[in-house]
């Protein structure tokens, strides 16, 4: 039990504060400052991605489209199903760029898988993250400047373009593009500063393998999900 | 010194003050979280098992010979020919469309089988005097007819694959060489074709 005198030593001023509150506001006006404030936010999307394998492009339904990606402008998200089999791959590459007002590091990615098959253990994965080193730390470039050998000219020949004969494109460049760096990469904020652009966007090549000497034949099912956290700088 | 620590057992307001207390530890932990200004980008894949499963959807045979027996299982797996009076000269050309019903581009490719054991063209011409010849092929040209010069035949099994929801052609041409070997007058053979499509197995 509560001291009786403590008790009644702590009431005495909460009585009297709301007490002299009262008989304030009978004879007085008042002025008030409002503080609006936002607070800042980390905010990244991708801005493009490809996913390549050398099996046919009809064969993977993927989300956003091309068209859908231009049109939002950006995404956090990206899904693709498709029916694999020992030895299937594809290359996960996209470009992160920072569009929030505060500076930020790009991590590595986790995975988080849902494997009710028990078949995670099967599947290989490379991660390479582009950018470039400047007095030890790692930077990305500025969004127009992003190289082409490092994203665009990356290109894996599908088999039907095989079959029909297609050449490879002038400056192709298979997976991994050469000159990864390790992450965490810092990303400056979005937005011109002094006239000039932001080292706000980085590369990321992924490659997800179900390994060739998969021995099963049963069914299975499994949704993997790569994790790129990203923090403020 | 042996020092006693006399604790005074919780009463109601002490439970009264934990209830009250841990929203708040709550709610101040949940803003902690939400000052991380975290944010993350995430690529889901739905991988599933894909399926491999050619189908024998057409087939059209001309032989010299009008006892020549030709059936489909009906599974769609297996075509038997069974000629029971075969003679020097006789001929079958077979054409067969294979149809890839599953979920998987597959590399295609076919054996000669003779009891459970792969023998070459050649053996079979040396054992059987049968004279194989086959391939695969995607159109019949355009005079559309098989067996023709201007078939257009799959370029190159090693880069070429079946694609899931599409045809190829399976010609296979035999012949009864046999004018010269009287000692096989009377004897019977039985071989198999095995068309093979596999997801794995390419370059």
């Amino acid at each position: 039990m509560m001291n009786p005198r403590i008790a009644t030593a702590l009431l005495i001023p909460l009585l009297l504060i709301p007490m002299a509150g009262f008989s304030y506001a009978h004879w007085s006006d008042s002025v008030f400052k409002q503080y609006k404030m936002h607070y800042r936010c980390v905010e990244t999307g991708i801005i493009t991605y490809k996913l390549l394998s050398p099996w046919n492009d009809d064969l993977i339904e993927m989300w956003p489209s091309d068209a859908e990606l231009e049109t939002m402008g950006s995404t956090t998200t990206i899904t693709f199903s498709t029916s694999i089999g020992p030895g299937w791959y594809v290359w996960i590459g996209f470009i992160i760029q920072n569009l929030g007002r505060v500076p930020v590091w790009i991590d590595a990615p986790t995975y988080d898988v849902n494997d009710t098959d028990n078949i995670w253990s099967w599947f290989n994965h490379e991660e390479y993250y582009y950018g470039q080193t400047i007095d030890g730390t790692s930077y990305g470039w500025p969004r127009n400047d992003v190289p082409k050998g490092l994203y665009d000219h990356v290109y894996v020949q599908s088999q039907q373009q095989m079959q029909k004969g297609k050449p490879l494109p002038p400056h192709a460049v298979p997976p991994p593009p050469p000159g990864d760096i390790p992450p965490p990469i810092y990303l400056e904020a979005y937005g011109s500063a002094s006239g000039e652009h932001p080292m706000d966007s980085m590369i990321t090549w992924i490659k997800l393998e179900l390994d060739p000497d998969y021995p099963s034949e049963e069914e299975f099912g499994i949704e993997i999900s790569v994790i790129i956290t990203v923090t403020m700088a | 010194m042996k020092r006693h620590n006399h604790r005074r057992p919780v009463g109601k307001n002490g439970r009264l003050l934990f209830f009250a207390l841990a929203p708040m530890l709550f709610i101040l932990s949940s803003s902690f979280g939400y000052a991380q200004w975290a944010d993350h980008v995430t690529t889901t894949a739905h991988l599933s098992s894909g399926t491999e499963d050619i189908l024998i959807t057409h087939y059209n045979a001309t032989s010299n010979s009008e006892s020549v027996d030709i059936i489909i299982a009906l599974d769609q797996k297996s075509i038997t020919i069974e000629e029971p009076l075969l003679f020097p000269g006789w001929q079958l050309n077979l054409t067969i469309e294979i149809h890839n019903n599953g979920t998987l581009a597959l590399w295609m490719s076919s054996k000669i089988q003779c009891d459970n054991e792969n023998i070459t063209e050649t053996q079979l011409l040396n054992l059987f005097r049968i004279d194989y010849t086959d391939g695969f092929y995607l159109e019949p040209g355009p005079d559309n007819t098989w067996f023709t010069a201007d078939d257009e035949p799959v370029p190159d099994l090693t880069i070429w694959q079946l694609l899931p929801n599409d045809n190829w052609y399976k010609l296979e041409g035999l012949f009864f060489d046999a004018q010269e070997y009287p000692e096989l007058e009377g004897e019977s053979v039985t071989f198999q074709i095995a068309i093979y499509g596999s997801f794995t197995g390419g370059p």
